[in-house]
């Protein structure tokens, strides 16, 4: 009987695994999961991970940062350049079978121009956006720009139904993503599991996928998102097969999963810079002489190997814009980047008056390679230098509340990508902690985003990179690459730093 | 039976304390198990306050160049994945774990000395005390001390505070029922007869009398602070950047396993080697002092 009921056991279990290993799907591990699906409701990029499989916008961008028609399929502006007409392309379904019209637009639309961020660049640059017909939508401008096709390519600013927006304000969540992107939400539980399914109405644009735009294919039946908060949990999860995908990985994991015959090593070269951001509201670090000081007081490449651990996964390149395929990748401005120059250092230290008060600098192991180990290493070089640093380390959620409060700070770390336009640097922004807001600044940013002619907007940016490098209102340490891996079979990953977080044209292993 | 005056009780207890110490010495030489775990302990401590002597690496020194390498001349126990050299860590490292738990040992027992015979001697506060402390225990003692670190924020101070805070409520029980026990004997009774003040009978009376479980309990919390440190360390709500540890060493090095070893293992058998000598001293202490335990 016993005999029996084992084999009955096992043979439902076979069953079981028979039904599972026939799912295509794609498990990814990821350092956390966002709390809320929505992208508006948050700023922070890391939290736009489910939303960037789930969600399409107008335009995409390309592998080199180039903003390409997605929902849209035709976009023209008028002479004067302060009229921004969009086609819509026809037949798109949302994940809840409605068809895209031109009133989803701008109640998504509309919705995002009033979230803080990017949101308030679009409503700063837009007087009104409206449905002219049920596939198309106008956008009129308060001046003309080159901005509006980049910024409509950001996560946040997806289109999602009416319906499901309609009473949501910019802060409020809705309950679920309806959007048209290939894969759509089935189930979300908050710090366990996010799971897409393939959207069976998806329609791909027909050209060749490049970045997030181009076709588009959901090559697994599910995306599952798995936060696994230890880096060495997600390596250990692609080395055993329990997921496909492990993002945010350590450098030091690179030789382990490159000599595992069961995975393979993806590196994002050019990724990000790491960067240390100063409080120039109050404070001494308010003073521009301890900032320029401080600046040439630093040996960047030490701290790179202390953060990296590897001196092929960084460089020193002192562009603000670190992809190099960016047409905003410059180094202008920025003399001789990486040197620490000691006599200059102790010229300015002198000249800035600093009597040795100490600066309080926030951090988080939370980000442990971005933040604190690049923060470690720069306040051993400084205190070299008599420039007392006090380390604050906190959660991330307290990081983040702490460092809007210009009482709180000096120097807060923080690490920044390559964004479409320098205009939506969140840094560029005066209320951006940190607080910079020089009027040549102002000035400058303004002129790029009212400036349409791209050469003149890259001439423009190499002046702000400048004014950055003179002003050292934060301080560049270097641009660090990211690491995945793979489980062996596992195709269609991208090595660009451009595509982000999406896993759409990746497939699973085969069975 | 024999009636003695309550001075005369006082004074013989004091004499046979007294002449009780040299045979505890004794007995917990003669216990091999008692006997490692002192000469551990004594080794550790000496290590560790002749730290700078031992190694003239800073435990902080960040030097990337040099980081993850093999133990060697040079770097004893090698060096962490920001370069910094083993040995240093850990021995530093040793201090304040050490440091840690005398402060933790002194002020929670110090505490539940004082308020276990105040407890066990005046009923009315003991029905107060008790359920403070019954609501103090309900709570994990880990949970609790991360709940008071993370209020107050990570520091030295805040361990010392949060883990003394823990660690106050077993001891004081302890002291509790001992005293419970002593102040019913009929030396207490005949104290109070002869009009001795509350005061004295129990700093001179029943304080010599439960000395024996405080020893063995000092041990124990002893051996908890230390571990409780390199928990909260670990976790992150230990001591400063500024200061080494154990559980901190441990914390940052649990990513670089594969990597380097050495990380990984010498703070941990530091941490091990701490906590099992001062679990044995202190079950060694025990037997030595109760033989009618040590015989069950």
């Amino acid at each position: 009987m016993i005999q029996t009921v084992k084999t009955a056991s096992a043979a439902a279990f076979l069953c079981f695994l028979g039904i599972s290993a026939m799912a295509a799907d794609l498990r990814i591990a990821t350092p956390q999961l966002p709390a809320a699906l929505d992208p508006v409701v948050s700023t922070l990029g890391t939290n736009w991970l489910v939303a960037a499989n789930a969600c399409e916008g107008l335009y995409a961008l390309d592998d080199n940062w180039q903003p390409q028609l997605m929902l849209a399929q035709s976009a023209t502006y008028d002479e004067a350049a302060l009229t921004l007409t969009v086609k819509l392309r026809q037949g798109i379904k949302f994940h809840s079978g409605g068809t895209l019209t031109a009133d989803d637009v701008v109640a998504s639309l509309s919705r995002y121009r009033e979230s803080a961020g990017t949101g308030a660049v679009l409503k700063a640059l837009v007087a009104s956006i409206t449905a002219a017909a049920p596939d198309t939508v106008v956008f009129k401008l308060g001046a003309p720009t080159g901005v509006l096709p980049g910024l409509l390519t950001l996560t946040p600013a997806s289109i999602m139904s009416k319906a499901s927006v309609e009473g949501k304000s910019a802060s409020r969540p809705v309950a679920n993503l309806d959007c048209t992107g290939p894969y759509q939400v089935v189930e979300f539980e908050p710090d366990r599991q996010a799971v897409l399914a393939r959207f069976a109405d998806y329609q791909s644009r027909s050209e060749p996928s490049s970045g997030a735009a181009g076709a588009k294919k959901a090559l697994a039946d599910r995306l599952i998102f798995l936060p696994q908060p230890e880096p060495s949990v997600r390596r250990d999860g692609v080395l055993t097969g329990a997921v496909d995908i492990a993002t945010t990985l350590p450098f030091d994991f690179y030789d382990a999963v490159k000599s595992n015959p069961a995975a393979v090593p993806v590196i994002v070269r050019d990724n990000q810079s790491l960067t240390m951001v100063f409080n120039i509201k109050k404070g001494p670090t308010a003073n521009a002489k301890l900032r320029q000081a401080i600046y040439a007081a630093l040996d960047m490449d030490p701290i790179m190997l202390a953060a990296e651990g590897n001196p092929e996964f960084y460089t020193l390149d002192p562009s603000w814009a670190p992809d190099r395929n960016s047409v905003w990748h410059t180094t202008v401005g920025a003399g001789k980047f990486g040197t620490a120059d000691p006599e200059r250092a102790k010229r300015l230290l002198a000249e800035s008056g600093y009597n040795g008060e100490t600066l309080r600098w926030l951090t988080s192991k939370d980000f442990y390679q971005q933040h604190y180990l690049p923060a470690l290493t720069a306040q051993q070089q400084l205190e070299q230098y008599g420039i007392k640093i006090d380390l604050q380390i906190m959660p991330a959620a307290a990081f983040v509340q702490t460092r809007t409060d210009p009482d709180k700070f000096e120097i807060f770390s923080s690490f920044l990508p390559t964004y479409v336009d320098p205009v939506v640097i969140p840094y560029l922004n005066a209320s951006y902690p940190g607080f910079w807001s020089d009027p040549r600044k102002e000035a400058l940013v303004k002129k790029l985003a009212t400036e349409t002619d791209p050469k003149a907007r890259v001439e423009i940016w190499k002046q702000i990179q400048t004014l950055i490098y003179e002003e050292i209102p934060y301080i560049k340490f270097g641009t660090e690459a990211a690491f995945e891996a793979l489980r062996k079979g596992v195709t269609g990953v991208s090595d660009s730093p451009a595509i982000g977080q999406a896993f759409f044209n990746v497939a699973p292993p085969a069975k | 039976m024999s009636h003695r005056r309550p001075s005369d009780m006082g004074e013989a207890s004091a004499v046979r304390l007294s002449a009780r110490r040299p045979g505890l010495a004794r007995r917990l030489a003669a216990t091999p198990t008692a006997a490692i775990a002192i000469v551990v302990l004594v080794g550790l401590i000496v290590a560790v306050a002749a730290a700078p002597l031992l190694s003239n690496a800073s435990p902080l020194k960040i030097d990337p160049v040099h980081r993850l390498l093999s133990p060697r001349v040079g770097h004893l126990m090698g060096t962490d994945h920001l370069g910094r050299d083993m040995f240093a860590t850990v021995l530093f490292g040793g201090r304040t774990s050490l440091i840690v738990g005398f402060l933790v040992t002194a002020i929670a027992m110090g505490a539940a000395i004082a308020l276990g015979l105040l407890s066990g001697f005046y009923r009315r506060l003991d029905a107060i005390l008790m359920r403070i402390v019954d609501g103090l225990m309900a709570f994990p003692g880990i949970v609790l001390a991360t709940a008071a670190a993370g209020y107050i924020g990570p520091s030295a101070t805040t361990v010392v505070l949060a883990l003394s805070l823990v660690l106050i409520a077993p001891a004081l029980r302890v002291v509790r029922g001992q005293t419970l026990i002593v102040r019913e004997l009929p030396m207490i009774e005949a104290a109070r007869a002869a009009g001795i003040r509350e005061s004295r009978i129990l700093t001179h009376y029943i304080l010599p009398a439960v000395l024996s479980p405080i020893l063995i309990q000092a041990s124990f919390v002893f051996s908890a602070a230390v571990l409780g440190e390199a928990a909260l360390s670990f976790i992150g709500l230990g001591v400063g950047a500024k200061d080494v540890s154990w559980g901190g060493a441990l914390a940052e090095a649990r990513d670089y396993i594969q990597n380097g070893w050495w990380i990984v293992v010498f703070p941990g058998l530091a941490l091990v080697l701490t906590i099992l000598s001062l679990n044995l001293l202190g079950d060694s202490l025990r037997d030595a002092l109760d033989p009618k335990l040590a015989r069950r």
